[in-house]
Parts: structure tokens; sequence; C-alpha cells
């Protein structure tokens, strides 16, 4: 009983912040934007489109124009959303399905992983034909946010959400 | 040309194609060898490159899985023993392609060096890109997004495709010059091997072909020479041994020819002169015969009276004109004795000495010859010794002549021996294919000598011109004894040695042919003795 005495000072604004926080993390979550290099030709895209670039089915915007996956490490929303959206996979499927796809030769170049989201902007600029699924909330100039299915991110509809 | 320069010629050509199958073997071996080199270099070099572009691929997706699963936020970076055993790959595959880069040559070289040139900017930003994985994350994506993965797929999509392609047709290549090499050095050797069966095959058929055509012509011309054509020439054209040979052949054709030919006119020159001897032998023959039946008659008279006249002076008591009588008695008798000797031979050269064959016993004969020469061996002290086989017997001859001959070497036995014994020796065996008596006079008396011995035999020949002036005698009882036996089938022989006595062995049938009964021996017997 003696050592729990220091901590009651701190338990109730301890318990205030979490529940605040759980009152702001809605609005701070957003739709999850899809964010491609500004030179890519494509402005928007159908839902299967999607999955198909963010499965590496398809691995070009056009003749000579690479697609290059950047996808955020693991334990971000980010990769909640595209696993459970996109993949419909667990983790551990992910990285299999994709050791399998390059080890059979189906895709040139696998998923590449960055840590946050301010990276994966910045390299979504700074890459030709890349595309990273980043919450809208941290969408920065220089990257072009992609309609899916004719919507985007905060519109009615759209299915990253 | 000669035969010597001919076999030369075809060794030499025989030679010529061993080498020639030699140098187009060696040839062949070396053309098959760079093939098969040319044939194991590209397949080498296509290993070698399917090693590299695969490679390449494995290292490719181990940087793909490894910037796919890297999670950043757990790791520092990649382990320094992951990162170490990144670049030995990298290594390997440097050490090959310089391998693979050495191994080219020409445009091939070219290609191969911009592959080295790209892998290495390759590899470099792919160690970059591992160097850079968690702790520089943003680094690694860009050097993999914006070098790595548009070099590796340039290199592993258009360079090596192409590479490979070229390295195929490289293959390809060898492998067809590999075949035509295989195909144009088979033929090649199969072509050389039988054209040089076939020269080696004409240059045996013609050697072989003048060989014999040559050797046939010599055959034929020394048969037809050897059959006595020798008026034959052999013909061969050329000029070789086989003309030489040819020509000796002609030319000895030529001698014999002359030979002959000098021959005949001998032989003809021969005949005549024989026919003459024997006409002028003939002639003296009968001649001799002739004017010896001429003189016997008047020295019988002489002999007679003389002996008449011996008797009357013997009864009248006139002892002086007995010792001349005497001596004109014993001078014509023995002048009697030459003639008939002279008669007896003439006969026998004439033909004219006919053989009176009769069976009488040889012991019988013998005794009577030597009761008959008692006085002779007396007269020099000389001892008889008999030695006569028991089997005798008889023997079927003309006695007369065979008792003439036995006496005349007994007489000349004892002649000759003075103070020594005289061995007459009698046989009967089988001599020369019939039986014989065989009849020995051996005496130790004064021998002769081989030049002696040698004219024996011959008429009116003594062993020396001082035998006849010392001992008597005119030197026909021998040639007239060998001549009578001849007459019968047998004959005399003599061995002697000059101071220690004579063995004349005489030797008769004993049963002579009456064949030779008036047989017309003259010259030939002549001859013979």
């Amino acid at each position: 009983m003696k050592k729990s005495q220091p901590l009651r000072p701190f338990l109730f604004p301890l318990l205030a912040l979490v529940a605040l926080a759980s009152l702001v993390r809605p609005a701070a979550a957003g739709d999850m934007a899809v964010v491609v290099h500004p030179g890519v030709s494509v402005d928007a895209l159908s839902f299967p489109d999607l999955r198909k670039i963010l499965l590496g089915d398809r691995q070009f915007w056009k003749p000579g124009e690479p697609v290059t996956l950047l996808v955020r490490a693991p334990v971000s929303s980010e990769r909640t959303v595209l696993l459970a959206k996109i993949y419909s996979m667990s983790e551990a499927q992910f990285k299999q399905y994709w050791i399998a796809k390059v080890f059979r030769a189906e895709s040139t170049s696998g998923p590449k992983i960055v840590l946050s989201n301010d990276m994966a902007s910045d390299l979504v600029a700074a890459i030709q034909g890349s595309i990273a699924l980043i919450d809208s909330k941290d969408v920065r100039p220089g990257v072009k946010v992609l309609k899916i299915d004719g919507a985007s991110p905060g519109d009615k509809g759209y299915p990253l959400k | 040309m000669t035969i010597r320069k001919r076999l030369g010629l075809s060794f030499l050509a025989i030679l010529g194609l061993f080498g020639l199958n030699l140098a187009i073997y060696s040839w062949g071996t070396a053309r098959r060898t760079d093939a098969v080199e040319d044939l194991r270099l590209a397949a080498e070099r296509q290993l070698l490159l399917n090693e590299i572009k695969q490679e390449l691929t494995d290292l490719g997706k181990t940087v793909n899985v490894t910037s796919t699963l890297f999670d950043p936020t757990s790791q520092a970076g990649v382990p320094a023993s992951e990162l170490s055993q990144f670049k030995d790959q990298i290594t390997a595959i440097d050490e090959k392609l310089h391998r693979f880069l050495d191994q080219s040559r020409g445009d091939s070289r070219v290609a191969v060096q911009t592959i080295v040139e790209q892998c290495g900017l390759l590899t470099a930003s792919w160690t970059a890109a591992y160097e850079n994985f968690g702790a520089h994350q943003d680094k690694a994506l860009t050097e993999l997004a914006i070098h790595s993965e548009p070099l590796a797929a340039k290199i592993l999509k258009s360079l090596l495709p192409k590479l490979e392609d070229s390295e195929k047709l490289r293959g390809q290549d060898a492998r067809m010059n590999f075949d035509r090499v295989a195909k144009i050095t088979g033929q090649m050797t199969l072509v050389i091997f039988i054209l040089s069966t076939i020269v080696a095959a004409a240059v045996a058929y013609l050697m072989s072909r003048h060989l014999t055509f040559g050797l046939q012509e010599l055959k034929q011309g020394a048969a037809r020479l050897g059959a006595g054509e020798l008026e034959h020439r052999i013909t061969i054209r050329g000029n070789d041994e086989l003309t030489d040979l040819a020509q000796s052949f002609n030319e000895m054709a030529s001698n014999l020819f002359a030979a002959h030919d000098e021959i005949d006119q001998r032989n003809t020159e021969l005949a005549a002169a024989m026919e003459a001897a024997e006409d002028a032998n003939r002639s003296k023959s009968s001649f001799l015969a002739n004017m010896s039946h001429e003189l016997r008659t008047p020295l019988n008279a002489i002999i007679g009276y003389s002996e008449m006249l011996m008797e009357d002076a013997q009864d009248s008591g006139e002892a002086n004109v007995v010792a001349d009588l005497r001596k004109i008695n014993g001078a014509a008798k023995h002048l009697l004795t030459l003639i008939n000797d002279v008669l007896d031979l003439s006969k026998v050269e004439a033909g004219k000495l006919d053989l009176y064959l009769e069976p009488f016993d040889v012991l019988e004969m013998m005794n009577d010859v030597v009761s008959i020469a008692q006085p002779l061996l007396e007269k020099n002290g000389n001892r008889l010794l008999l030695d006569c086989a028991k089997d005798l017997g008889e023997m079927r001859a003309d006695q007369t002549k065979v008792r003439q001959s036995l006496f005349n070497l007994f007489s000349n036995a004892t002649k000759f021996t003075e103070q020594g014994t005289i061995t007459l020796s009698a046989r009967r065996m089988m001599k020369d294919g019939q039986e014989q008596i065989v009849l020995a006079v051996i005496d130790t008396g004064i021998g002769m000598t081989p030049p002696q011995l040698s004219r024996l035999f011959q008429a009116f020949s003594q062993a020396e011109a001082s035998t006849s002036r010392k001992y008597g005698g005119t030197g026909l009882g021998l040639a007239l004894s060998r001549r009578l036996c001849r007459l019968m089938g047998g004959d005399i022989t003599v061995e002697s040695e000059s101071g220690k006595g004579s063995t004349f062995t005489m030797n008769v049938p004993v049963r002579v042919e009456e064949s030779r009964v008036g047989r017309t021996t003259g010259v030939s017997e002549k001859a013979r003795a």
C-alpha cells in the first residue's frame, strides 16, 4: 500500500489524457490516401485496379513506367488498412506472399518498407512511379492523390476508410 | 629408266603419299581439336553466363526480399555477417564476369565490357542499399528504386538476354563448325586414302607389268636359246637392267653360235683325221701282219736248219761250230718271238685276232706257267711263293692267251727281281658285277716310279730306255698282255713303288662272253689303252 501512494497524484491526469486521446483519434486517423509520384500518368483508379497494383499483379503504370510500392512498416494503421482492405492477409501471409512472388520471379521488386508517412511522402515525391498508402492528414505537397472509384479521401463512398 | 630408279621413284611416291596422309591426318586432327576447343569454350561461356545471370537474379531477389521483409523499426541495419556474405556473393559474380570478359574477343568483348560495367554499377547500388537498410532506410529505398531496379531490369532483361542469344549463336556456330570440320576432315582423309591406294596400286601394277613382261621375254628367249635356236635374239625395249640382261643373253647366244660353228668345223676335221689315222693304222697293221708272216717263214727255216746243223755238229764232235750254231738258233728264236708279238699286237689293233674259248683248270694252267718259267726263276736266284685259293676251279676263256699274259707278267717279275721273292696268287671273286679269276704277280724287284708307271702299257715302251739295254725286251709284252685281257673282258693293273717291288694284277671273267669272240677291237682298243 505504501508503494502505490506516490503514483496516486498522477493517476487522474493520466486517465484524463487517455480519455482525451480516445476522443481525438477518430478525427486524426482519417481516410487512407493513395499517393503517387506526380509524374504518374494516372489520376484515378478503380478499387480492383488499385488492388492489382498493390498486390504486385500490375507492375507498370504504362510501358516503361514501373510501379514502386512503398509500404509502411508493421504496426502502423496504414499497413493494417492495407492488409485488411487490399491483401486480406495477416502479416505472416503478407510476407509469405511477397517472398513467393519474388522467388517465382512474378515481380521484379517487392514493396519497400518505409518508417513513416513523412518518409513515404518524401520517397513518393522522389521516386518515379512510386505509390504509397498514407493517412490523408499526412499528405504533403509534391505528391499526387489518386481517386479511387471516383472518390477522394474524405468523400462519401471512399473505399479506404 | 633403270629398275633401280623405277623402284626408287616408286618408293618416293609411296613415301610422298604416306607423308600426305600423315599431313592430312595432322591437319584434320588440328582442325578438329580447334573446333572441339571452340565448342568447349562456347559451352563453357554459356554455362558461365547462365551462372552469372542466375547469381545476379538470386542476388536481386535477395535484395528485393530483404527490402520487403526488413523491419527497420526493430533493426538498426543489416547484420554485419549478412552484409559480408552479400559482398562475397558480389565478389564472386564480379570474378566470373571478368573471367567471361577475358574469354571474349571482338564485338562480343565490347558487349561483355558494357555488361561488366553495368553490373559494377548495379552491385555498387545494391551494396549501398544493403548498407543503408534500417539506419538510412530512405536512402536505401531511393537507391533501390532509382538505381538498382532499373539497372537490374536493364541487365537481366536486355543486356544479358542479348548476350545469351549471341553466345547461343556462337555455340551453334561452333557446333556447326565442328560438324563441318569433322565432315571435311573425314572426307579429305577418305579421299587421300583412296587416292593413295589407287596410286600405290598403279605403281605396283606398272612395276609388276614391266618386270613380268621383261622376265617373260627373258624366260622365253632363254628357253629358245637352250633349245638350240642360237640365232634367236631377245628383244626388250627400254634401257634398264632387263635390257642389259637381254643384251648379255644375246651376246652369249652370238658367242655360242660362233663356238658351235667352230666346234662343228673341228669335229669334221677330227673325224676326217681319225678316219685317216684309222686307215693308216689298218694299213700299218695289215702291213705288219703280212710282213710278220713273210718274216716267220724264213726264220722257221733258219731255226730248223740251225737245229739240224747243231745235231750234226754234236754228232760229228765239232764243238766249236755248235756254239756258233746255238747263237744263231737263239737269235732266230728271239727274233721269232718278237715277230710273233708284233704279229699278235697288230692283229689285235687290226681286229683280226680271234679268241678260242674253252674250259680249263686254272691251277693246272698256273702250274704250266710256273714250270715253263722255272729256269727264269733260277737264273736270278729268286724264290717262288704260290698263294692259290682252293675254289679256283675251271674258267672258260682263251687258255693260250691267258697263259701267254700270265707268263709275260711272271717272266717280267723274274727279269726285274734278283735274289728276291715272287709271289703268284690266284683268287676267284666278284668284280665289276661278274665272277672273275684274279691272278696277281708280286715281286720284290726294282719297282717303278709314277712317271714310269704312266707309260708302262704303251707298246715298245719300258720303264726307261736304259731298262731295255740292261734287262732286254722290246716293251711289247705288257701292252700285248693287257690288250689280250681286255679282249676277253678283263684287264691288267699295276701298283709299284720304286726299289720295293711291283704287283701286277690280272683279272679275267670266269666265263668270257661268247660275243667277244671275233670282236673287232682295233683303234678303239688302242684308245682305251
